[in-house]
């Protein structure tokens, strides 16, 4: 059974200060992002199809990606049609004028400072990573792959895995660099049995090296799920 | 000869350039060997010899030149990879792991992250340490199941070992677990260093022994004890 949200406090969330409802216009979020690619059913929609469900319906998609959004009341399922196309999707500040803060703002009320929808930053989970990257790109790679190290196992000895997990499914290969790749491959490989995002992970990255030339013969071996 | 196996004189550890395995004689003590990991920071240019000494002394220090080294068949990038665990495991194991026949699979599945041991696993040995980690990597060395049982001399070496940790001090609790391993498929630091020189990973048994029996003779005739 995948992990999610609703079963683990991912690390580093930020949640909005549990107020009963903003002002118009100045929503805490920075950014949202909603956690899952399990959706199933591309649906289109608008704000005003925004509903509230009493359980869920007989063909939602399993594992529930909305569960994580209502989790203090599981028997309830938000729905957003309006972000079933784009799971995984951040959507940063300058999108606030077109789709984000009238969403942001008809969520917000409603969620308070329930976890599943992300609110400021990024998670440090993806962080971390994105810091390693930078790290990489200045020539130390050895020195980014000791943070990567270092991060993921303190997490995998607090048996963090969701967080874990959760960071496989934010970062994007094609940002990254093959060491960095690697890193996040081997060091998770430990615990790949409890990673149920890290397969299509490891898909995702081989497809990456695969395009930009740097694929050679046992690159990943050893390295799957 | 086996490919790949340098001495220091042949070749400098320097031209190391991520990993290799490191190999030496011990002196008096009848054709016994000690292995370990050589591995490189390339930020820093240090290379370090990552090996356990024995029961909770895991020692990451500068090479001897009384080891040969042999440069495993693996991609650089991964090799790259297995320094950084390398780095990784010592930093995560500053207490020491101890000393005993456990086997070297799946160190890391129990527990994942820096501890090589799992529930019912009491320690490694030098060699079976070289393995774990190329294990826990993704780079199995061996595959295991090709070993042999039994070979003439190791359950004598089991005993041996059990002796020295008595006398060094271990608990009598690790003594009993130990103990309990008596018997266990042994692989040699020979073993480790022959599966290096092959030329393919994870390599069978019957590939590495003359590999091992190669550098064993190449360590006598260069005289590397330590």
């Amino acid at each position: 059974m995948p992990t999610s949200l609703a079963d683990s406090a991912p690390l580093g969330y930020s949640t909005p200060p549990n107020r009963a409802s903003p002002p118009l216009g100045s929503s805490p979020f920075d950014a949202l992002v909603i956690w899952s690619d399990q959706v199933t059913q591309p649906m289109s929609g608008s704000l005003q199809e925004l509903s509230r469900e009493t359980r869920p319906p007989a063909t939602f998609p399993s594992p529930d990606p909305y569960r994580q959004v209502t989790r203090s009341q599981p028997q309830d399922y938000l729905r957003v049609p309006f972000l079933e196309r784009r799971p995984g999707e951040v959507f940063r500040a300058p999108d606030r004028s077109q789709t984000f803060a009238p969403l942001a703002e008809a969520l917000y009320p409603r969620l308070g400072s329930r976890r599943g929808v992300e609110a400021g930053r990024r998670p440090k989970a993806a962080a971390f990573v994105e810091h390693a990257n930078r790290l990489d790109k200045l020539g130390k790679s050895d020195a980014a792959l000791d943070l990567i190290y270092d991060r993921i196992d303190t997490l995998l000895l607090s048996h963090r895995y969701g967080d874990v997990d959760l960071m496989l499914r934010e970062v994007s290969p094609e940002l990254l660099s093959v060491d960095v790749l690697l890193g996040l491959l081997t060091s998770t490989l430990p615990a790949r049995t409890k990673l149920p995002a890290r397969a299509a992970f490891f898909a995702k990255v081989e497809r990456e090296i695969r395009r930009t030339g740097a694929w050679e013969d046992g690159l990943l071996s050893g390295l799957e799920s | 000869m086996a490919a790949r196996v340098y001495t220091p004189q042949e070749r400098p550890f320097g031209l190391i350039e991520h990993v290799a395995v490191a190999i030496t004689l011990l002196q008096g003590h009848d054709g016994h060997q000690h292995v370990g990991i050589l591995h490189k920071d390339q930020t820093t240019s240090e290379l370090r010899m990552l090996h356990l000494a024995w029961h909770h002394t895991l020692k990451n220090s500068p090479p001897k030149d009384t080891y040969a080294w042999i440069s495993p068949p693996i991609p650089k990038p991964r090799a790259r990879q297995l320094a950084a665990f390398c780095r990784r495991v010592y930093r995560a194991n500053l207490s020491g792991i101890p000393y005993a026949f456990s086997p070297a699979t799946d160190c890391f599945d129990a527990h994942a992250g820096a501890f090589l041991l799992g529930p019912g696993r009491y320690g490694l040995t030098c060699a079976t340490f070289v393995l774990a980690v190329f294990q826990s990597a993704g780079l199995p060395l061996i595959q295991y199941g090709t070993w042999p049982a039994t070979r003439d001399g190791d359950e004598a070496w089991q005993r041996w070992i059990i002796s020295q940790l008595r006398e060094g001090g271990a608990s009598p609790d690790h003594i009993a677990c130990v103990e309990s391993e008596l018997g266990s498929v042994r692989y040699r630091p020979a073993d480790a260093a022959g599966a290096a020189a092959t030329e393919k990973l994870p390599a069978p048994f019957g590939e590495v022994q003359p590999l091992a029996e190669a550098i064993l003779a190449k360590l006598r005739s260069a005289g590397l004890f330590t």
